[in-house]
């Protein structure tokens, strides 16, 4: 049992104990699709598209969220002033995807207007970074797909998928990506 | 703070803006929290959920889980005294009646099979080292088993790993002082740890009748630790805590311990095992009684992913054994009393098409006292549109009989019952959520609840004592529990909320009840909240909350036990540097002091003060 003097001894001992520590930075937990987003835009400068594939700066990159939107406003306020190679991001909500969508990142995840595999299957080997969440098979697999790996945000990367839209991977990302599941295809 | 999709309508949210900075090898290593048995985004959780996360916490200016879990809508909330509390979901507020609650801390149940309530004073977490509180309104029998009638309140704290470093804080005020520290480090790379103590020292609540000198006053602590470590596939965690605290008048003195392990295993096919065990250990001295109530509990899950079928499967044996010493007039004839419960479930998540979910869950459940009990459900999820999510359930719960239903007995007032049987719920249930805008999220959860065999104190001859507990209570209720948000600006979101509901009880043919239904409890028919929350500037947040509850009715009487009132709380908290945050807190600001509850058979009617504190938190 521990009486008033005895947990006030606890604390004396705990912040002794604690004094001897350095600091370390810590990060809280974030939910799910808080990462998502942020992971979303960061993708941009570890990919490279064809020369000409999409229109010069200042034109904006277009972020596409296919089908369901899990992101609200999270995807709109983590892309905001965030830039790369000087053009800004816009994000675009589309019921279906296809090849004159123009999205040069295209978060697909499908409803009932268009299957997450029909709305890659209308996109494959345009140069469009198609990026999906959770596929279990290789139809439902965008160039990225997300997984959860010991509870954290993970992706997977398809380089085959990857090289035939023409999109080179840097090999940074490649290197942070997790094993690919399940087969190519 | 604002809000994410339409799926995670409800969900209170850590600012994106607060990841920019970070590496993709550094978002690789956030951590994200479950919402289920199994991690699930919130979106497609068929069932009215409202997240709390630490953010909200800290926010809150709370200084205690309870005063923590008024965040959440789809609960009721009712301060007693110093450091009691009564704390339900659709319903059956009381001490005796709000028991159909179950709660859980990083998966240990604190449910007490003695008297089947919560002892919320035994629960004092460092509240900066809480992950996230889920708060199920609604059924989960399926999944967390028995008891899980009304609602389940799931608290889970961080990982060690995500607690590293030193943290302090502390609050002063009018009625209250808190204090707390932890520090955590690291092993190795791959195994981290931390460990935590904290105090706080209650001052005696203002009586309401004349005659009640009984002091409240209340102080104690908590102390404990947790070690996760990663290899590769495999998940451990070791925690455990002691508590300890006491009335300074002696009229309730707990204290306790536990200790829990748990393994995750995450196979090549992405299914995953988790073993989990825990012991714990809860002494209760008050005048006239000593409980001390050791559980020992082993569970095993399984989790995998076969083509459109998602599959959760475990089973979960515990064993509860009490010592009751009793020196008054209400005792047990046999003190100490061993129960048993096991259980084996599984839920089947089915991917219909993209937009449908079809789950089949069903927990078989075997208790000392009933028998095997069988705990289905069916919940089917609709991704109405890209924005809007439509979830409908029917489920059957029960509340097992506690030792107490059983076997609790005085001398020419109450006779033993061995025959007390659960009491049942049949619950139909219907939500929605959406997103109407990128600004605005709305949750919307409707339900239907059939009750069976509720408790009654019904005479054993005639209408004299003794009294034996019986089922004699049906019951059918209903409502309405909604919330949303709505961020005005960037820095300013708005979350209103409602809870309404209806309770119609009826005393089976023949039945009669001394206890003029008390196991009905008292509540509220309306609650409503609206919450704001500024940013003011980078680096000073204010947060208002007004909270409105209705006249709180007990079934039989037609004035009201407690009046309808609105309090108002409000805090300012600045960030003086990214290490220390300074904060003041205002709580039932309208009124120097008002009651919140009122249940004379359990503890004297006592006033709510206007509190004032003066907080601080720091890391380094």
């Amino acid at each position: 049992m521990l009486a008033r003097s005895g947990f006030r001894s606890a604390i004396l001992g705990l912040l002794l104990f604690f004094a001897a520590g350095g600091p370390v930075a810590a990060q809280d937990a974030a939910p799910e699709y808080t990462i998502k987003a942020t992971y979303l835009y960061k993708f941009g400068p570890y990919v490279s598209w064809p020369s000409g594939a999409w229109p010069p700066a200042p034109a904006p990159l277009k972020l596409c969220i296919v089908g369901t939107d899990p992101f609200g406003d999270v995807i709109d306020r983590a892309v905001r002033g965030q830039e790369v190679d000087g053009r800004a991001f816009v994000v675009r909500r589309l019921p279906r995807l296809d090849a004159s969508s123009g999205c040069m990142i295209a978060f697909v995840s499908g409803s009932a207007a268009q299957s997450a595999a029909e709305a890659l299957a209308a996109v494959k080997g345009e140069p469009m970074l198609t990026i999906t969440d959770g596929a279990q098979s290789a139809r439902d697999r965008g160039i990225i797909n997300f997984v959860i790996r010991d509870n954290r945000v993970r992706f997977e990367i398809d380089a085959a998928a990857a090289a035939a839209a023409g999109l080179s991977i840097s090999s940074k990302l490649q290197s942070l990506a997790v094993p690919l599941a399940g087969g190519v295809g | 703070m604002l809000a994410a999709g339409a799926a995670r309508a409800d969900v209170p949210q850590t600012p994106v803006e607060s990841l920019r900075s970070l590496s993709l090898e550094e978002l690789g290593k956030i951590e994200i929290t479950s919402v289920s048995k199994r991690p699930e985004p919130l979106s497609r959780a068929a069932a009215s959920v409202y997240v709390i996360t630490s953010d909200d916490i800290r926010r809150s200016g709370a200084t205690s889980v309870p005063e923590v879990l008024r965040l959440a809508p789809n609960l009721e909330v009712f301060r007693l005294n110093a450091y009691q509390y009564t704390i339900t979901a659709r319903g059956f507020a009381s001490p005796e009646s709000a028991n159909k609650i179950l709660v859980l801390v990083d998966g240990r149940s604190v449910y007490t099979p003695l008297a089947s309530t919560v002892f919320w004073e035994t629960i004092n977490p460092l509240l900066a080292d809480i992950d996230r509180i889920e708060v199920i309104s609604g059924p989960g029998g399926t999944l967390y088993g028995a008891n899980a009638v009304n609602g389940v309140i799931n608290i889970i704290t961080k990982k060690s790993e995500d607690t590293q470093g030193a943290l302090a804080d502390g609050a002063v005020g009018n009625k209250e002082r808190d204090g707390g520290v932890r520090y955590g480090g690291r092993f190795d790379g791959n195994t981290s740890y931390r460990v935590y103590g904290n105090g706080f020292d209650r001052r005696r609540t203002d009586p309401v009748g004349s005659s009640d000198h009984t002091v409240d006053a209340w102080e104690g602590g908590q102390t404990g630790f947790r070690v996760d470590s990663t290899q590769q596939a495999d998940v451990y965690t070791l925690q455990g805590d002691y508590y300890s605290g006491h009335v300074t008048s002696d009229a309730n003195h707990p204290y306790g311990e536990n200790l829990l392990g748990r393994w995750t295993h995450r196979l090549d096919d992405g299914s995953s095992l988790q073993v989990q065990s825990y012991v714990s250990d809860d002494t209760r001295r008050l005048p006239t009684l000593t409980d001390d109530l050791r559980q020992y509990d082993a569970s095993a899950q399984y989790d995998v992913v076969l083509g459109r079928h998602h599959l959760v499967t475990g089973l979960e044996e515990r064993v509860s054994k009490e010592d009751i010493v009793s020196t008054n007039s209400f005792f047990f004839a046999q003190p100490i009393k061993t129960l048993n419960v096991f259980d084996v479930f599984g839920q089947d998540e089915i991917t219909l098409d993209p937009d449908w979910t079809l789950t089949l869950g069903l927990k078989g459940e075997d208790y000392t006292y009933t028998g095997f009990e069988p705990l289905p459900t069916i919940r089917l999820g609709w991704q109405a549109s890209p924005r809007q999510f439509v979830w409908s359930a029917v489920s059957r719960a029960i509340r097992a009989p506690s030792r107490i239903d059983r076997e609790l007995q005085a001398n020419g007032i109450l006779v033993p019952s061995p025959n007390f049987q659960p009491e049942t719920l049949t619950a139909f249930e219907l939500g929605y959520r959406a997103q109407p805008t990128g600004r605005s999220t709305v949750s919307i959860s409707t339900y239907y609840n059939i009750y069976d065999d509720l408790r009654t104190d019904a005479f054993v001859h005639g209408s004299t004592l003794p009294v034996v507990l019986s089922n004699g209570l049906q019951a059918h209720t209903y409502g309405i529990e909604a919330w949303g948000s709505y961020a005005m600006t960037d820095w300013w979101r708005l979350r209103p909320s409602v809870n309404w509901m209806h309770k119609v009880f009826s005393l089976k043919t023949g039945a009669t009840d001394f206890s003029q239904l008390q196991s009905a409890g008292m509540d509220p028919d309306i609650q409503a909240q609206l919450r704001s929350e500024m940013n003011l500037t980078a680096t000073v947040e204010f947060d208002a909350a007004l909270r409105y509850v209705g006249d709180v009715y007990h079934e039989l009487i037609s004035t009201p036990a407690v009046k309808q009132y609105v309090e108002a709380d409000a805090r300012i908290g600045w960030h003086v540097t990214p290490a220390v945050e300074v904060s003041l807190d205002g709580s039932n600001l309208l009124h120097a002091k008002h009651v919140e509850y009122n249940d004379p058979s359990t503890t004297p009617e006592r006033y709510i003060s206007r509190t004032v504190l003066l907080g601080t938190r720091v890391r380094f």
